[in-house]
């Protein structure tokens, strides 16, 4: 068959079929790319809130009792809200939900 | 075959094969500027998050250990940091470090110098002898760096001017900077 075709040529169907073939892979290239191209983007949705979570955390584990409306400022938070969640012996487990105009992450803590 | 092409066989080939180019050059281009992009992109949150993760260990492991000169006088302080190139110095434990057997406290100094964040690390007593130094990342642009003991009153200069002697480190060490036109804000703690 590949013999007779490089003796004789190739017909017009076989070249398109051919193209189409490339076409085809040249398209799933592209999307393979810009698929990981979305999954950066998400990943650094995830980094900046576990960058504030940290921060969050390294406040609170300093300061358990720290004035909320300090973290509001530093951290542009518009809303802090704190929901006990269980307690042992003197101990509370806390739950604090921050609120920013386009995200809420929230931390739990011992007090 | 056996006897060749025509010269508009030839021709026609040539404009095919010159049209496809043109047809598939932009999209070619930009799928490999996407590649570039992203791999640019995975290189750079690596290295920023280590950084960032390897100041915190710093900060966590820091020790209240009494930082002297290069001339070995004493400076009364545990705990030096400015918004000048010299922003961080302090000592603390490098277990990580195995290159000499005896103490692992090391003085770990952090420049920023022409827009990238060095880490140095030198013998606790002795700051002649530099055991590492590398640049953790690069490109970052209008760090400021803030000292605090609370949120409310935090201050560019840790101890400030009038503070002969401090033992103490301070609470909160607050950093903001831009990467690739984004803004970050990091809050790390001493804990001591």
């Amino acid at each position: 068959m590949l013999s007779s075709n490089i003796s004789k040529g190739f017909s017009l169907l076989e070249v398109v079929i051919a193209l189409l073939i490339i076409s085809i892979t040249f398209l799933a290239y592209n999307q393979l790319i810009e698929q990981n191209l979305k999954s950066q983007e998400l990943k650094q949705i995830y980094i900046k809130e576990s960058d504030k979570k940290l921060n969050l955390l390294t406040i609170y584990v300093s300061d358990p009792d720290v004035d909320q409306y300090e973290v509001r400022q530093i951290l542009d938070i518009n809303e802090i809200s704190e929901t006990k969640v269980s307690s042992f012996r003197n101990f509370d487990e806390i739950k604090i939900d921050f609120i920013t105009d386009d995200e809420s992450v929230y931390i739990t803590i011992i007090k | 075959m056996k006897n060749g092409f025509t010269l508009l066989e030839v021709l026609i080939a040539l404009l095919a094969a010159a049209l496809i180019s043109i047809m598939s050059f932009e999209f070619l281009s930009n799928t490999v500027f996407l590649k570039e992009r992203i791999d640019k992109s995975i290189s750079n949150d690596s290295k920023h998050s280590k950084a960032i993760h390897l100041m915190r260990l710093d900060m966590m492991q820091a020790v209240p250990f009494k930082l002297k000169d290069q001339n070995f006088n004493n400076l009364n302080n545990v705990f030096i940091g400015s918004n000048e190139e010299r922003i961080l110095t302090f000592v603390s434990l490098n277990a990580a470090d195995t290159a000499i057997n005896s103490s692992k406290l090391r003085r770990i100094i952090y420049r920023y110098k022409n827009n990238d964040l060095i880490r140095t690390t030198t013998l606790a007593n002795n700051e002649n002898i530099v055991l590492s130094n590398e640049i953790l990342l690069s490109d970052i642009e209008n760090l400021e760096i803030y000292f605090g003991d609370g949120l409310e009153d935090l201050i560019d200069m840790y101890p400030g001017l009038n503070v002969l002697e401090n033992n103490a480190l301070p609470q909160y060490v607050v950093l903001n900077y831009d990467i690739n036109d984004k803004n970050f804000n990091q809050i790390m703690g001493f804990f001591r």
